[in-house]
């Protein structure tokens, strides 16, 4: 079975480009925070609990040992009234010594609680005036005195003291055991409370940790997608470099030839023919690299190759003298200003400045304005012509295959004559700077002429090649 | 066997091969050519040492960058002059990329290419 991650709460958690992937790793490690703080506050509580329930059974360990050496004293005295025989209050003696530590070890036990304090001070009065009883009638006894140590026996004054240490010690246990239920109580509560955190904090990093793994899958997965994405556009790449290699070979092979026959100095009429094979030729050559150029663009976007330190004014100035040469009629000017650098691909913006100017050439009046200037961020390039776009023609001017500025049929035929390439420069020429992160706009009007606007950002965005169809 | 004027010319189209042939004879150079890096060098190897090699790039059997990493290894013509002669846009990066001494990209004006044949053949 395959999971699937439910890429909309992904997005929420960590940002489409992982942006808030920093904030969701702080609530993962609050909450491991609180986990680890929750359980140490359980730890604590359990051994707090536990030196309570030692305190409790301590405190009814002093009791019970108190009312065992009571009735040792008492059974010890009665033994001695009896008999008149000493060894009978060796166990009478033994008590005298440890009732006193007894009661003082319930006197600190009872510390930590008021309710408990007063009652044992009684008790602690209590023992102490039967222990003081005890020893007054031995007293009498040993001197002989038998009748008034039994006339004490008699009065019922020991008994109930014996009574009362009887029902204190049992007022005492009670109470410790209404504190230990208290204790016992507190410390489920809190076992509750730390299974329940435990519980709740754990489950959700365990589908933080289930997030994280189709988080890290669907990372590589991505990654393989690019790769071969970026296989198939490298092939497709290739594929376009041999067809273009394999065009133009041909073509190059007549133009050796016609150029090293017209060195031969041929007679007029061939050199006519000759000039007319070299200018099919070259057109020829410029339509193959414009049909790669669509073919390429259709099959996703024109691949670019930036280079930092290409300068544009250079590349406008350089396209400029090369038409100025071609076409002396034309006056061309180039204006720059500001820095023109930036990082391009060096041999499409020549491209871009050639297509440009040359457009301009074949159909706006001279002169010709290329203004080139540079502000912060982006570098625009502007060519201006005296020229008139149509208005119905503006919206499809810069689609593929479409020809000639003029909306009139027999002026675009004869444009169509004097046109040589197949009305792709300008959708090249906006390839170009789409390609580059830029835009391309044109503006016409009668009283303005005719500029097209080239804005390009200095450096081009990441270059993101979609899938091809 | 060695002659300033010795030229090759290793391209896979043959109409290529045999214009340029036409015209670097025309200007008085002596023309090898080779259909493809491997016969290239093989020539090589027999002993042919021409002044400069111009190359394509793209050639069946071994291509223009196969034959310059097996040229560059020899002691004896690694030395010689590379002119790439291409039809791919890109030529300037892929001969620099190869470390060719110079390119041409096809087509080209004959003037450029006698220019650069004349300046790298030593």
């Amino acid at each position: 079975m395959r999971l699937r991650f439910p890429t909309k709460a992904l997005a929420a958690m960590f940002g489409r480009d992982g942006r808030y992937a920093p904030r969701t790793a702080g609530v993962a490690a609050a909450v491991l925070l609180v986990l680890v703080a929750a359980n140490i506050l359980t730890l604590t509580e359990l051994a707090a609990a536990r030196a309570g329930f030692q305190h409790s059974a301590d405190l009814a360990s002093a009791l019970a040992r108190l009312q065992g050496e009571l009735t040792d004293a008492e059974t010890s005295q009665r033994g001695f009234l009896l008999t008149g025989q000493t060894p009978y209050l060796a166990p009478l003696k033994k008590a005298e010594r440890q009732i006193p530590r007894t009661l003082d070890d319930l006197s600190r036990l009872a510390a930590d609680n008021p309710r408990q304090q007063d009652p044992v001070e009684t008790l602690r009065r209590q023992a102490t005036a039967r222990l003081a009883e005890m020893r007054g009638t031995v007293a009498l006894k040993t001197r002989g005195r038998t009748a008034e140590a039994l006339a004490v026996i008699r009065s019922g004054a020991g008994r109930s003291l014996m009574d009362s240490v009887r029902g204190i010690i049992t007022h005492v246990s009670r109470e410790e055991d209404r504190v230990l239920q208290e204790r016992s109580a507190r410390m489920v509560e809190y076992f509750r409370l730390a299974i329940w955190i435990n519980v709740v904090a754990g489950t959700g990093l365990l589908g933080l940790a289930v997030l994280l793994i189709g988080i890290g899958r669907d990372i590589l997965r991505r990654e393989a997608q690019e790769r071969a994405l970026r296989t198939a556009a490298g092939a497709q790449e290739r594929f376009f470099a041999m067809v273009g290699h394999d065009l133009r070979n041909p073509l190059s092979a007549i133009s050796i030839g016609v150029q090293h026959l017209e060195e031969q100095g041929p007679l007029p009429a061939e050199a006519a023919v000759l000039r007319r094979i070299a200018s099919s030729g070259a057109r020829m050559e410029r339509m193959v690299g414009q049909l790669l150029d669509l073919v390429r663009v259709q099959a996703g976007a024109l691949p670019i190759d930036p280079e930092a330190g290409t300068d544009l004014a250079g590349t406008v100035a350089a396209a400029a003298d090369e038409l100025r040469v071609a076409h002396p009629e034309s006056e061309i000017r180039v204006n720059s200003s500001g820095d023109t650098m930036g990082t391009w691909d060096p041999d499409r913006l020549a491209q871009l400045a050639s297509n440009l100017l040359g457009n301009a050439v074949q159909h706006g009046p001279s002169p010709i304005d290329a203004t080139v200037a540079g502000d912060a961020e982006n570098v625009t390039l502007e060519v201006h012509d005296g020229g008139v776009i149509p208005e119905d023609i503006l919206p499809t001017l810069f689609d593929p295959l479409r020809r000639g500025r003029s909306s009139d049929p027999a002026e675009r035929r004869a444009e169509r004559r004097s046109t040589t390439g197949l009305g792709l420069g300008l959708f090249i020429c906006k390839s170009i700077v789409e390609a580059h992160g830029g835009t391309l706009h044109v503006h016409s009007s009668r009283e303005d002429g005719t500029t097209f606007r080239v804005v390009l950002p200095r450096v081009p965005p990441v270059q993101i090649v979609p899938p091809s169809s | 066997m060695k002659s300033t004027k010795s030229i090759m010319v290793v391209d896979d189209d043959s109409d290529i091969r045999e214009s340029v042939r036409d015209l670097l004879e025309s200007k008085g150079y002596d023309v090898l050519t080779a259909a493809n890096g491997l016969e290239a060098l093989a020539q090589l190897q027999k002993g042919a040492r021409p002044a400069l090699i111009l190359l394509d790039l793209m050639m069946p059997v071994m291509d223009g960058y196969q034959f310059v990493a097996e040229q560059r290894k020899s002691a004896t013509f690694g030395q010689i002059p590379i002119l790439v002669v291409t039809a791919n846009m890109r030529s300037g990066q892929n001969a620099a990329s190869i470390g060719a001494n110079g390119y041409v990209q096809k087509p080209f004006k004959n003037r450029v290419l006698l220019e650069s044949v004349e300046r790298l053949r030593k």
